[in-house]
């Protein structure tokens, strides 16, 4: 099997690792580095293993290790500013039940917190609208997404009026 | 002697990863279009290119396609562009969602503008390429319908030189293309349509599948009446296929409900449907006729509000 040597930062680290070439990248979060990354479908349907890339929120099973090279990758343990928030929200709007779904759906909620908008539930619906939660339902995630975005969108004006 | 381990790197063992792992390929990164064609040329149909690799890795993984070896052209700078002089130009590495973006600022093509958003979901169009799209041209995927509705112009590539070839000539009958294994799609033009009305309509059964049928239209029309209109009706089991004969009896005529009637029932009568899995063929045809009608309607009014506009 034919492998190469990637460098690559992940969640602020920067690491190297040598991967076989039909790795996906979700294979190699999850069984390489421990992450939480979970795997479900492994057809881009699914959405829990969704990372950042660059910044963009994309499906980690739907690339290849080794085209992560070079490039910035964040999981929801990289998530230093928004996890905390979302996940008091999440927590709060009980929309978590098994928990298996939640890398993907905090991961896709923090890239829309990260455009700094105060989404209506329209847009939440359609950032979340490729990932499947199958136990919880999604009145809480929406819920969840918008009062976690709606504190995020707050700081800055109490910072304005001070 | 001992065998060599097996590798379930492409899935996790205990998600069902199978000894005879679909995923058995060898990976080039090239740098340059040359390099590239060089290593297809080398390979041949054992070959194929990986761009986004949404449609790609997905049939790879399903067992569908078995390449040997990946072409990766991310690493080709000069294929992720965005440009517009005289036509849109859109790259090879360029992502759906970063056209998505640039023509909401630059409404170039309302076609394209509208089909985009349909597309998948956000995550998907991040990776997603435009012309890998174009070129895999998967079941129900809008983006080679909407080539074949704009004439959009496709720019291949091969060891031995360039060519043009326009999306009606490129998508052939069941939903093949006209790209032989070692060639390159390095560009694709649309036409601008600012003066045109357009539509797209679509129905599908989950948010994330492909369209189970769908329509997109692009009509001229002047004074009212109708001077030329190109109809695509694309979907799961029916390859994208631009509807000739049917529109003919609508163009020169004035829209009324009767003529959309009449269209409708001329589109069910040409279409030319497969039957996909929980899609049956006479209900794809007849929804095909109210589509294409509703397109029609759409893109008529919304044709006439650009006029009215622009007086």
């Amino acid at each position: 099997m034919q492998t190469r040597a990637i460098k690559m930062e992940l969640n602020g680290k920067a690491c190297s690792r040598s991967v076989p070439v039909n790795q996906s990248l979700a294979s190699l979060l999850r069984e390489g580095f421990g992450l939480s990354t979970s795997i479900s479908c492994g057809e881009g349907n699914c959405g829990t293993c969704s990372v950042l890339m660059d910044g963009r929120p994309m499906r980690s099973c739907l690339m290849l290790a080794v085209q992560a090279s070079g490039r910035v990758v964040t999981t929801i343990e990289g998530l230093t500013d928004e996890l905390p928030r979302l996940q008091k929200a999440f927590s709060e709007n009980h929309a978590i039940q098994c928990g298996f779904c939640a890398p993907g759906f905090i991961v896709a909620a923090a890239a829309l917190m990260r455009t700094g908008s105060r989404p209506s539930e329209a847009e939440i619906r359609e950032t979340i609208k490729g990932h499947l939660c199958r136990c919880s339902g999604y009145s809480g995630i929406v819920q969840a997404i918008q009062d976690a975005a709606t504190q995020d969108a707050a700081v800055p004006d109490a910072a304005a009026q001070r | 002697m001992g065998f060599e381990k097996p590798t379930f790197a492409w899935r996790a063992p205990r998600f069902g990863g199978r000894l005879n792992s679909p995923g058995m390929f060898t990976y080039a990164a090239p740098t340059s279009i040359e390099e590239a064609l060089d290593i297809l040329s080398e390979w041949g149909s054992r070959a194929r290119i990986l761009a986004g690799g949404q449609t790609l890795l997905l049939l790879i993984r399903s067992g569908t396609l078995r390449p040997e070896h990946l072409v990766d052209i991310n690493g080709v700078g000069s294929l992720d562009f965005i440009d517009f002089n005289d036509t849109l130009r859109v790259g090879a590495c360029c992502r759906q969602l970063d056209l998505e973006v640039f023509l909401r600022t630059n409404p170039r093509n309302s076609l394209l503008a509208q089909a985009l958003p349909l597309i998948a979901d956000q995550e998907l169009r991040n990776r997603g390429t435009v012309c890998g799209s174009l070129a895999a041209a998967p079941s129900g995927a809008e983006l080679p319908a909407i080539a074949l509705t704009c004439n959009a112009n496709l720019h291949i590539r091969n060891r031995r030189g360039d060519r043009e070839i326009c999306a009606t000539s490129f998508y052939r009958e069941y939903g093949t293309v006209a790209m032989a294994p070692d060639e390159i799609l390095t560009h694709v033009n649309f036409e601008y349509d600012d003066q045109s009305g357009t539509a797209i309509e679509e129905i599908r059964y989950t948010q994330l599948s492909f369209p189970a049928c769908g329509a997109a239209v692009v009509v001229d029309s002047q004074d009212g009446v109708c001077r030329s209109l190109r109809l695509t009706i694309f979907g799961q089991g029916i390859p994208a296929q631009r509807i000739d004969e049917a529109v003919s009896s609508v163009k020169g005529e004035k829209p009324s409900n009767q003529l959309v009637d009449e269209l409708a029932t001329r589109i069910r009568k040409e279409v030319c449907v497969d039957s996909a899995p929980g899609i049956p063929a006479d209900y794809a045809r007849h929804v095909a006729g109210s589509l294409g009608a509703r397109a029609f309607k759409r893109a008529v009014a919304q044709g006439e509000d650009l006029t009215t506009r622009s007086q």
